[in-house]
Order: structure tokens, then C-alpha cells, then sequence
């Protein structure tokens, strides 16, 4: 299993355009990419999930990613999380 | 004629018949039993597939004609229809609880709205408005209902109690002059399409949506927030001719001289946030940069702007002006903004925090490279340095003392150094009180509208429901502009306006009166703004 950290740095927080990029960036990788917030972990390829999140500036996420194509799919999930949030 | 008023959303001037669209189907909530559990999964499946296609092709079109920002609307609204959570939640509705599919469409997309309807953020509160249309979509096609409007064939305006996103892409048409809606809000998705769609809108209208009112016409000033129902002939030939006014045709030569009632020329002066605003059209149709937001050069990045960076961003913004007066505004951050290069410490109230002249003033390696980068590029135009957020004197002393060592040290290097007009930004309760002292030492002045009018109220101007709050001329920020401009006056040193107030039309005169002439404004607003003043001030050709 694979894992980083990541803060958001966006100032709107995560909104429609950045939360559907990492959905879809997400949903193309085989491995399990589970996000924790707070107490609460949701997967990274659920649109509703993840909103629900209700992510603002600077908060913490945690990001775990366990499969077959875990070494592309943090880089990805690494890439679009510092371009988009 | 009827008159009525509303908030304006996207600005503008629009006539036409109204077009009514019903009230959104109100949803039937009466459980509907299904006879045959694993046949309503199935069409709730096969709807689900209909409404992608929906979405996907309004995520092309809005594409194409509006671009990818507010196709991404579409595309979000389609990820959250095939999210698994909504497929389980719908299906278990279905098969465990023996709803209808739509039923369990309703149910099941309520629960989720419900859910970010809780949460305390007004922002993702209004993911729940997503959450509905997708409902209201998928009930629709469950129930066979799903012809799309017939377009009008002349010049139509859309009066509406709520529309969503979608539904207003129905209606994308030419001939769609404008939208009043009676409800609305202005953080919607539809307040993004419309104002893509440059389509003059307001919601909070006082008009219901009555059949009773299909093809009567309508006049609306969406920037004034009036509209005019059922309006006298009369009435519609003069509002036509501001119309073609303020439509392309009626251009005002960029460099005719307009002049207050005292015989003093009004400057008209641009607002922008990086040199790619700058263009020659614009060059020509304005006095110059009235406010040149530095920030956009911090913004997003995680190494700090260089001396050079910044130095050429200044240089070519003085040599595009051609000499006229570009107003360079000092690094005005906050912890609201995202600029990782500052590593700003995340505040809970960040418009009363660390911010502006104060974080610079703390941070001198930083403002520093700015100053040097300011100084050195003066020889190349007109350029003048505007200290925002100050609440003392003090502070412009620092900065004045901080501007002479530095115009020192580029003597030293032997580099040619000219004055640089300072200006101290007016945008604080304190620096109104103090702006006789202010005015004694700065070179000129200038007024920042919304900040003064949001402080001086106590009215966060983000919070849409303070709105009605939100007076840009309430008697106490008008009694203030009139302190600032008369120690401007007294001193002899310039003040201008930037803020919404600056071009605003219906306050233009009172603020010539009380000896107000720069305005600086967003490109945008200028054409607009030099017609009204074509319109009801002398003028006279260039002196060439």
C-alpha cells in the first residue's frame, strides 16, 4: 500500500470542476485510492462521497492506495491534486 | 405598464415577450408501489443511461458555445448520476422498500440533497440544487415526459421561478433576451451560465410566473434591476434607443474629453490584474490604469516572483501604457487567497487579518523585491505605487521611508531612478478618520469602494444573504467620500474612485458634485460608462 497527504490549497475549496477531475482520474486506476478526512474515509471514485466531504482551504486529507497500479496511481493522484486543489 | 424590481445577476438591457416556464413539476411523493421490484431497477437503469446522454450532450454544447468551465457544470452532474452511493441508495429504495423507480429517485436523490443541505458551508449547501436537478431529470424521463420547448421565433425573455442549468440550455436560443427570475439565487449554477451566456438577468424578481403573463412584453435593466411590464409604445421606442446605445454599434470614439459640470476633464481609468488585460483598444479608450492588482503574480505559485519577473511584468505594463499613468497597487494579500509562495498562516476571519500593507510591512525581503522591481522599471512610463489597507500614517511614513533607501541603493548601482508618485488606498474606517494626515503626505489618493463600504458596515460583501445590507451609498460611506475628497482638495493631490461604485451611472452625478473626476473601473465597464458620459456631459474632440 502507497500513501501521502495532501492540503487543500484551493481557496473555493473542492467545488464541481477540480472534485469531477479527481473522480475521474481516480475511477481509471484498478486499485482501492481511499481518502480519510477527520474520522471519516470515503473512496476516490465517488463523486457524491466525496463532496460530502464539504473540503475547505487547508484542510488535511490523507490518501491511501492499494492494487496492481498503485505506483501510476499516486502519481496521477499526486499530479492532479497539487494542479487542481 | 407594471413595475417591478429584482437583483441584478448579469448586467444588461433586454427587451421581449415573455416566454412563462412552469413552475419545476412538482414531484408526486405519494409511495407508488412496484408490482415487479427487478423491472422498475431496470428502468431506473435505462433512465439513468437517457439522462447521461442528456448530460453529455449539454456538456458538448455548453462546451462549444461557452466554454470548459461551464461545461464542467454538466460534466459534475453526470459523474454524481453514475455515482455507485446513488445507484445503491436508488436500488435498495426499489428492491427492499418496493418503490416505483421514480419514487426511489425521489427518495433516494432527497436523502443525498438533505445531506448537503446540513452541511455549514453555504457553498456546497448548494450542491444540493445539483442533487435536485438530477431528480427532477430522471423523474421526468420515468415518467414520459420529456419533450423540449419550442423555441420561440422572435425576441423572447424567460420569466421563471427557479430554473436550473439545464433547462436554461433548452432555451439557448438567439432570440433568449434575458431571464427574471422570482426566486433564483446569485452563487447558482444558472447566475455562471447566464453571465457566460451574457444574458441579462435578476432573480428575487416581484413577478410570479402567471400563465397570464405569456407574450406580454417586457423591458428589463438588469443592471438597474428594474423591469417595466406591458410598457406604453412611448415608453418602448425611448428604451430601444438605450438599448442600441448600449448595444456594439453605438462605440464612443476612445479618445474624445468629457468634462465635469466644474470644467474639470473626467478621467476613465482601468482596473486590471495582469498585463494580458492590456490591449490597444484599451490603451486608447482610457487615461490609464487606474489599479493594477499586483497579486495575480503570487497567486498559485509556490516559489516567490523574482526582482526580474516582476520587473518585466512592470516594464511592459509602463511601455503598453505609452506614458499614460499605470497605478501599480503593492502586494494586497490575505490568507484568503491561495498563494502557497507566501506560506500564510490560514485564518479564521482572513478580510480582518494579516493582509495588505500589514503582511508587507512584516515581511520586507518580500516587499522589498517589489519596491526595487517597481522603482527600476518607473524610467521605462508613467508608473505610481498605491499602499493598500492602511489604518495609520505611520505605516505610509514606513513605506516612504522603505522607498527613498531603496531608490538610494539604485543610485548607488548607478541605475536611473524617478520620483514615484505614492498614493495611500482609502479603504478603511481609520483611514477615512485620518485622511487630512494621510493626504498631507501622500502624492495622490484613491478611494477602494467596496472594502470601505464592506468595513464600514460591518456587511461581508461575500455573504449573499447580506446583500440588502451591502449599500455602496449608504449615507455614512457617501459622508465618508466626502471627508476624503475635500483633504484631497485641500492638499491639491488627485483622488480617484476604483470600486463597483466607480461605474455605476446612477450615482456618476452626485459624485461629479461633490468634486469626484477619476474613475477607474473594470475593462468591461468602460465603453458603458464613457456612453453615459457622451450622453450627459460636454465634450470635445483630442488635441492632436
Amino acid at each position: 500500500m502507497k500513501s501521502f497527504t495532501h492540503t487543500i490549497a484551493d481557496p473555493l475549496g473542492i467545488h464541481a470542476r477540480p472534485a469531477a477531475l479527481l473522480v475521474k482520474t481516480a475511477s481509471a486506476f484498478c486499485s482501492t485510492i481511499i481518502l480519510h478526512h477527520g474520522d471519516r474515509e470515503i473512496s476516490a471514485k465517488k463523486m457524491i462521497a466525496l463532496m460530502s466531504l464539504g473540503l475547505k482551504q487547508g484542510n488535511k486529507l490523507e490518501i491511501h492506495i492499494e492494487g496492481e497500479d498503485e505506483v501510476q496511481a499516486i502519481q496521477a493522484m499526486k499530479k492532479i491534486l497539487e494542479e487542481q486543489l | 405598464m407594471r413595475t417591478g424590481k429584482g437583483l441584478g445577476i448579469v448586467d444588461g438591457m433586454a427587451s421581449g415577450k415573455l416566454v412563462i416556464v412552469p413552475s419545476r413539476a412538482s414531484l408526486r411523493s405519494e409511495a407508488e408501489k412496484a408490482a415487479d421490484p427487478p423491472h422498475e431497477l431496470d428502468m431506473f437503469l435505462e433512465a439513468r443511461n437517457v439522462a447521461l446522454q442528456q448530460l453529455r450532450l449539454l456538456q458538448e454544447q455548453s462546451a462549444a458555445a461557452l466554454g470548459k468551465d461551464q461545461a464542467a457544470i454538466f460534466e459534475a452532474q453526470a459523474m454524481m448520476l453514475m455515482d455507485e452511493d446513488f445507484e445503491e441508495v436508488v436500488s435498495s429504495l426499489i428492491l427492499e422498500k418496493n418503490l416505483s423507480a421514480r419514487q426511489a429517485v425521489r427518495a433516494g436523490g432527497e436523502k443525498i440533497a438533505a445531506l448537503f443541505l446540513g452541511m455549514e458551508e453555504e457553498r456546497m449547501r448548494s450542491k444540493s440544487a445539483d442533487v435536485l436537478d438530477l431528480v427532477q431529470r430522471l423523474y421526468l424521463i420515468l415518467s414520459g415526459q420529456t419533450e423540449t420547448p419550442v423555441l420561440p421565433s422572435e425576441a423572447f425573455i424567460l420569466l421563471a421561478s427557479e430554473l436550473n442549468p439545464g433547462e436554461l440550455m433548452q432555451w439557448r436560443s438567439p432570440l433568449l433576451q434575458g431571464i427574471v427570475l422570482s426566486r433564483g439565487s446569485a452563487h447558482s449554477h444558472l447566475a455562471i451560465l447566464a453571465a457566460a451566456m451574457k444574458i441579462p438577468c435578476i432573480i428575487a424578481a416581484d413577478i410570479e410566473p402567471d400563465q397570464a403573463f405569456e407574450n406580454t412584453v417586457l423591458a428589463l435593466d438588469a443592471t438597474a434591476g428594474i423591469f417595466y411590464l406591458d410598457p406604453e409604445v412611448k415608453f418602448m421606442s425611448n428604451f430601444k434607443q438605450k438599448l442600441r446605445q448600449e448595444g456594439s454599434n453605438g462605440q464612443i470614439p476612445g479618445d474624445l474629453r468629457f468634462y465635469s459640470p466644474q470644467g474639470e476633464e473626467i478621467e476613465v481609468l482601468a482596473n486590471i490584474g495582469s498585463p494580458e488585460e492590456l490591449d490597444p483598444v484599451l490603451q486608447k479608450n482610457c487615461h490609464g490604469v487606474g489599479l493594477f492588482r499586483s497579486e495575480f503574480l503570487f497567486m498559485g505559485r509556490r516559489e516567490l516572483p523574482s526582482e526580474e519577473e516582476q520587473f518585466e511584468l512592470y516594464r511592459r505594463l509602463a511601455t503598453g501604457m505609452e506614458g499614460k499613468k499605470v497605478v501599480i497597487r503593492t502586494l494586497d494579500i490575505g490568507a484568503d487567497k491561495d498563494a502557497p509562495c507566501l506560506d500564510l498562516t490560514k485564518e479564521e476571519n482572513p478580510a480582518l487579518g494579516n493582509r495588505g500593507i500589514r503582511l508587507c510591512l512584516q515581511r520586507e525581503d518580500l516587499f522589498r523585491t517589489q519596491l526595487r522591481a517597481v522603482c527600476r522599471a518607473a524610467t521605462y512610463g508613467n508608473l505610481m505605487l498605491l499602499v493598500p489597507m492602511l489604518i495609520s500614517v505611520d505605516e505610509l511614513l514606513r513605506v516612504k521611508g522603505l522607498l527613498h533607501e531603496i531608490q538610494q541603493e539604485l543610485r548607488h548601482e548607478g541605475l536611473e531612478v524617478p520620483d514615484l508618485p505614492l498614493g495611500a488606498m482609502i479603504e478603511t474606517p481609520a483611514s477615512v478618520m485620518l485622511c487630512k494626515e494621510l493626504s498631507a503626505e501622500a502624492d495622490f489618493l484613491s478611494i477602494g469602494t467596496n472594502d470601505l463600504t464592506q468595513y464600514t458596515l460591518a456587511v461581508d460583501r461575500q455573504n449573499a444573504a447580506l446583500a440588502p445590507f451591502y449599500q455602496q451609498t449608504h449615507p455614512a460611506v457617501l459622508r465618508m467620500l466626502r471627508e476624503v475628497i475635500r483633504a484631497a482638495k485641500a492638499e491639491q493631490i488627485p483622488c480617484s474612485i476604483c470600486g463597483e461604485l466607480a461605474h455605476d451611472t446612477r450615482h456618476t452625478a452626485m459624485l461629479l458634485e461633490m468634486g469626484f473626476s477619476a474613475f477607474s473601473m473594470a475593462p468591461v465597464h468602460i465603453p458603458g460608462f464613457k456612453k453615459f458620459l457622451h450622453e450627459h456631459y460636454p465634450c470635445s474632440e483630442p488635441s492632436l
